[in-house]
């Protein structure tokens, strides 16, 4: 597991791809631990399974490899890398529908077990557990990824409005629920 | 909790969550040679630098301008785009044969849509024509008049059935309308370029509709094959008349006017060997013609009395053969020998008929009358269309073929009738002076009508009594005929030339 760091601002330079596609192992690292959980936290929260999530973000970064040549300078590269690990859950999905296995039946096993931090594990735990899918995807692309809401608006094909309504209603969800928990 | 602890406190946790993949994803990588290695790297890195400080070198000695650090950049970015090219190479190879593959797929399935095409016009009164491949699937169906196209609308087929199952649901309907019925005609015209595929069609067709006539009980009908080269959809009746009014110089008008199965006939006499006919239809021809022959025998045995005449004639043919067997009493034998005495006349006769054929073409037609389904109303039409000498000459051929079909089974039965024939031969003679000629004639015309009836009757069932009766009657009415033309073979004779 990794350190706990304090605050993180996601900012990935463009020209990141550039020297991944040169063979620059170092901008590779540099991508890698930029966008590692983010990407993770978003798996995560379509496959609502640590060990599927791993799976993909592995997936995610060998297609980033391979891809690399194919970025183009439009918008956030974490929405295009977002895009890229949403496209293959879903194709992972459809294999798995292939083989008469059903997504939505499969039990919830998040991995927050191991985590050291209570009160982190707690939020997390919250936000699984009272967000909807797409409420909690939202909060992750925003505030775990650093996505503006009309990046978010554009990526997943929602009207700006509905986007920021959603975000503030979840973020209100979790603060009631901690609120009212403290005086207990 | 504020927002921007929540904020916190999602980014630490999932940070904390995650697992660590990079070794993972590296080894993915090295896998896949996603990586360059890094010394490659370097020495890319190094040979840039010289590249870079060479040119910077150059500018400072003013050799050269801003032109060799885009080449410079040109180049770094090629061998990028190389790499990425050579490094996806098999998937590019991999594309191109699948297209080349989908092209040719493409075009061999334009290729074989254009198939060559078979027509098959059948001509019965309706006119159908069959659209098929080479392996003998039906295509199409269309009609080529307003009959043709009812029976198709009415018919119940399918795409890609076989040939002969399609003429065999065609037929059946064909004869379930009466557009089919016995002593009509079916002209059968293949359209195509292969001769070899023409004469298996034309046998198989043949023997499928020879089988499927005599299923339906349909007797009587000429079945007659036309080929022409070429894969263009005419009609095959036109066709015909066209060539025959070309070669014969017929009228068209006529020729339009004639049904099926005078059209076929008159093709025959005029240009045989143009059609060829079914094996059922050959068989039918070849009695015909059979009977014609006897028919001949029978009007020579007219102007002598029988017995006498038998004898005469052995003797005739005794003397011309060499030394055979002057007293040779066999029936059967005398007959055959009869047949070749009276092979002269047919030969003239057959030569009248040419002659008439050919007076065909410059005579105008009489009025025409629509296609009669049966064979007795169909003669008296071609007998206006021939003319009246013609006419003379197809009434006698009809009778010869009528008394043909009977004649074995007059030498067989004439044992047999003789006690009849003296007794009809006594009440004939009481009232030999009373008939006049114009009521032999017609007499003989009855007679031949019954001797049509009775031969049809006695090739269905032989052992049927009043058949034998009506037979025998009516053989007892030729001997008692030619008694007749014997006394009175002047009169006759001047009643044939005046018909």
């Amino acid at each position: 597991m990794q350190e706990v760091a304090a605050k993180r601002k996601v900012y990935i330079d463009k020209t990141l791809f550039e020297r991944i596609c040169q063979g620059d192992q170092d901008a590779f690292r540099e991508l890698y631990e930029l966008s590692y959980s983010p990407l993770y936290a978003f798996l995560l929260s379509y496959t609502l399974n640590a060990e599927d999530a791993q799976d993909l973000l592995q997936d995610t970064f060998v297609q980033v490899l391979n891809n690399c040549h194919l970025y183009r300078e439009q918008g956030n590269p974490m929405a295009w890398m977002m895009t890229i690990a949403k496209n293959l859950f879903l194709m992972k999905c459809r294999k798995e529908r292939m083989q008469g296995i059903n997504y939505e039946d499969v039990e919830y096993q998040l991995g927050f077990d191991d985590m050291t931090n209570v009160e982190n594990r707690l939020v997390l735990e919250k936000m699984f557990e009272l967000l909807t899918l797409e409420d909690r995807n939202i909060i992750i692309m925003h505030d775990v990824s650093g996505l503006k809401h009309r990046e978010i608006a554009e990526m997943t094909g929602m009207p700006l409005g509905t986007v920021i309504t959603r975000y503030n209603r979840g973020i209100r969800k979790l603060q009631k629920e901690f609120a009212e928990r403290r005086p207990t | 909790m504020n927002k921007n602890d929540l904020r916190n406190k999602m980014q630490s946790g999932f940070l904390e969550a995650a697992p660590d993949v990079y070794e993972a994803v590296l080894k993915a990588a090295e896998k896949n040679r996603l990586l360059v290695q890094d010394t490659e790297f370097q020495e890319k890195d190094e040979k840039n630098r010289l590249l870079t400080q060479d040119t910077q070198s150059w500018k400072a000695e003013g050799l050269i301008g801003g032109s060799i650090e885009k080449d410079t950049c040109k180049e770094q970015g090629a061998s990028s785009k190389g790499n990425v090219i050579w490094g996806n190479f098999s998937k590019y190879v991999l594309s191109a044969c699948a297209g080349f593959a989908l092209f040719f797929i493409c075009l061999f399935g334009m290729l074989g849509k254009n198939e060559e095409s078979i027509y098959v016009v059948m001509d019965i009164n309706p006119s159908i024509q069959i659209v098929m491949n080479e392996s003998c699937q039906v295509r199409a169906l269309q009609g080529l008049n307003q009959d043709g196209k009812n029976v198709v609308n009415k018919l119940e087929w399918k795409k890609k059935d076989s040939l002969f199952q399609t003429v065999d649901v065609l037929l059946e309907d064909v004869v379930k309308d009466s557009y089919l019925r016995e002593g009509n005609g079916i002209l059968v015209t293949v359209f195509t370029e292969d001769k070899a595929l023409y004469q298996d069609l034309e046998t198989s067709l043949a023997t499928k509709i020879d089988g499927k006539l005599e299923v339906l009980e349909v007797s009587h009908v000429t079945t007659a094959f036309q080929f022409v080269e070429g894969g263009s959809a005419q009609m095959g009746r036109k066709l015909l008349e066209a060539e025959l009014a070309e070669n014969t110089g017929a009228d068209k008008e006529k020729l339009q006017q004639m049904t099926v199965m005078e059209l076929i006939q008159y093709c025959q006499e005029a240009t045989p060997g143009k059609l060829e006919l079914s094996p059922l239809s050959q068989r039918q021809q070849q009695e015909v013609s059979g009977q014609i022959e006897d028919d001949k025998n029978s009007q020579k045995k007219g102007s002598v009395p029988q017995n006498t005449k038998k004898n005469s004639v052995d003797k005739e043919d005794t003397s011309v053969k060499n030394g055979a067997n002057k007293e040779d009493t066999n029936v059967g034998n005398d007959v055959n020998k009869e047949d070749t005495d009276v092979e002269d006349g047919a030969n003239k006769k057959e030569a009248d008929v040419k002659g008439a054929i050919d007076n065909i073409k410059d005579k105008k037609p009489s009025q025409p009358q629509p296609e009669s389904p049966s064979q007795p109303q169909e003669e008296p039409s071609l007998q206006e269309y021939i003319g009246s000498e013609q006419g003379v000459v197809t009434k006698d051929k009809e009778d010869k073929k009528e008394n043909k079909n009977k004649g074995n089974k007059d030498k067989n039965n004439k044992d047999k009738n003789n006690k009849n024939k003296d007794k009809n031969n006594k009440d004939k003679t009481n009232n030999k002076d009373n008939e006049n000629k114009d009521k032999n004639n017609k007499d003989n015309k009855n007679k031949d009508k019954n001797n049509k009836n009775n031969g049809n009757k006695d090739k269905n069932n032989k052992d049927n009594d009043n058949k034998n009766k009506n037979y025998k009657d009516s053989d007892n009415k030729i001997n008692n005929n030619r008694d007749n033309d014997n006394k009175a073979s002047n009169s006759s004779k001047n009643g044939r030339q005046s018909q």
